[in-house]
């Protein structure tokens, strides 16, 4: 029998809504799984152990009392370690915040514990949400499941680790340049950057004000549309948040991809593309093609530009934030961080103030251009195996910039543009790492991306496959 | 803008008055990324910014949103 930590969200979820299973037996088998994983993924940097039974024992005493279950009812979930609830601990995976205790909470959080989701404890996570690889010098390096040599990707390092692992059936993190999409497809699970602005950052610790996503990674498909629908939404506690309706997420994954069109861009996102890779990709899209979409392959707008223009804007808001601990609390921050973050003092206001201005004018461009033809667009998310831990441990070397880039290359560019991306299990790559693609949408069209990963999985089943762990 | 050793120069000059420690190490990364990205800037600026709408970001999202699956 598999076990209950291995089962997906929906159906853990079903399962405690008909009394099939009860909260407390999931949250204990989440909680034998964390222990018995913890050592070797270094997913966790606190697992409230004791909160999660008692919500455990209070989410079946209100189903036995008569009350209708949410939608997460009784699921066990632990996020990046930067989301606020008063009186808990939040460390941003730096040593600054070792013992910052908010007092307010974050509206993802109270959206989540309305949907009735249990949380089990926070997740490592890059220093500040600064980082592509997983690597962390205050709390240790994160490592990936199906390879624990290997990286996890980041920023949302112990998200990815943490639901691949079966530790935990979903969790949130946070996406600048990548920090949700890479965990996901280096982990071989599913991450939705949504619309910028789709979910409300009210309670998340920043990075970059114009470029932060919160959204969530999960196992399925499924998983991750339940999530997103969750915790979408109009905040009134975040004037940035869209006020455009949610729609159906889960309603989407069944609609087939018959006659949709995606678009694949050949340039840039391919450039320097691993043979092992660019074939796992091509068999999807031998898939999708399939399946009934039609596949186009063209070049898109933008690419030598979107890179510069997105570090223009997030490494002056970087600094913004981060400008009183830079200059007093230096050496509390990893060499590899403060070393990313200094740049944003070398650009001048007009500079960051026309990155600004002319963002909705190139989104509007290279909308009309792509999505004028396409329903979405397919890229990869690395463009090589998953590295080692040893081979990108770079800290503030010659070669940050360069290994860095070349992890974040397909999807920092996203972030600038504030469009949808979800990171899509693919398969394998020879070295048993898990391999992804990312679909990117027009503005708001979360559902149709989650209409050609659900078509795509119900056909593959990547999901099926386990990390290789003894349980 | 000609994006030159100069202008580099005068980046690296306000990374230095910042307050904040700056290494050999951080004046040769922060001028190759800033000499990078004021390239790119220059390219996506063409011309006049000035018949642009303040704050358009919103507005622009909403409207080339297509309503989810249609």
């Amino acid at each position: 029998m598999t076990e209950i930590a291995d089962w997906s969200l929906t159906k853990t979820a079903e399962a405690i809504a008909a009394r099939e299973v009860s909260a407390r037996e999931v949250t204990a088998a989440a909680l034998t799984r964390i222990a018995s994983r913890q050592p070797a993924l270094n997913a966790f940097v606190r697992v409230d152990e004791e909160g999660a039974r008692k919500a455990a024992a209070a989410a079946d005493d209100a189903l036995a009392s008569g009350r209708k279950p949410g939608s997460l009812h009784g699921i066990p979930l632990a996020h990046k370690d930067m989301f606020y609830r008063p009186g808990v601990p939040v460390t941003c995976g730096s040593a600054i915040r070792r013992n910052f205790r908010p007092d307010y909470l974050a509206t993802v959080l109270a959206r989540l514990d309305a949907a009735g989701a249990i949380t089990v404890g926070a997740l490592n996570m890059s220093e500040f949400a600064n980082g592509p690889t997983g690597h962390n010098v205050h709390f240790g390096p994160t490592r990936n499941p199906w390879n624990t040599a290997h990286i996890t990707g980041g920023s949302s390092s112990g998200s990815g680790t943490a639901v691949a692992g079966r530790m935990v059936y979903g969790s949130l993190g946070s996406d600048t340049g990548g920090s949700i999409r890479l965990p996901g497809g280096i982990c071989g699970v599913y991450g939705i950057k949504a619309t910028q602005g789709r979910v409300s950052r009210y309670g998340a610790m920043g990075l970059s004000f114009s470029l932060d996503n919160i959204g969530p990674l999960a196992r399925t498909a499924a998983d991750c549309a339940r999530l997103l629908g969750v915790v979408a939404g109009a905040d009134p506690d975040d004037a940035t948040s869209a006020s455009m309706p949610v729609d159906d997420y889960e309603a989407a994954l069944g609609l087939g991809v018959k006659g949709l069109r995606i678009a694949v861009a050949t340039n840039h996102y391919w450039d320097g593309m691993s043979s092992e890779v660019g074939d796992v990709l091509e068999t999807a899209l031998t898939e999708l093609g399939r399946l009934g979409a039609s596949v186009a392959r063209r070049t898109v707008p933008y690419h030598a530009e979107l890179r510069g223009l997105g570090n223009i804007v997030a490494s002056t808001e970087f600094c913004t934030l981060h400008d009183d601990w830079l200059r007093n609390q230096h050496d509390q921050y990893a060499p590899l961080v403060r070393a990313r973050m200094k740049q944003g003092y070398a650009f001048t206001a007009v500079e960051y103030l026309k990155a600004v201005q002319v963002r909705p004018r190139l989104i509007k461009a290279f909308v009309d251009d792509v999505f004028g033809a396409a329903d979405a667009l397919f890229l990869p998310v690395l463009r090589f195996p998953v590295p080692a831990i040893a081979d990108t441990d770079v800290g503030d070397s010659d070669v940050m910039n360069e290994v860095l880039g070349s992890l974040n290359h397909c999807t920092w560019p996203i972030n600038y543009l504030g469009l949808p991306g979800l990171s899509v299990p693919a398969g394998f790559s020879k070295n048993g790492l898990p391999v992804g693609f990312q679909l990117v949408g027009r503005p708001f069209a979360e559902a149709m991306l989650f209409r050609i990963a659900g078509a795509y999985e119900r056909t593959t089943g990547w999901p099926e496959r386990h990390p290789p762990f003894a349980a | 803008m000609k994006i030159d050793c100069t202008v580099v120069e005068e980046r690296l000059a306000l990374l230095r008055r910042s307050g904040v420690p700056v290494t050999a190490a951080d004046e040769k990364r922060v001028g190759d990324s800033v000499a990078a990205s004021l390239k790119a800037l220059a390219s996506a600026v063409e011309g006049s910014l000035f018949d642009t709408e303040p704050q358009s970001f919103d507005t622009t999202m909403r409207k080339l949103a297509a309503g989810g699956t249609k």
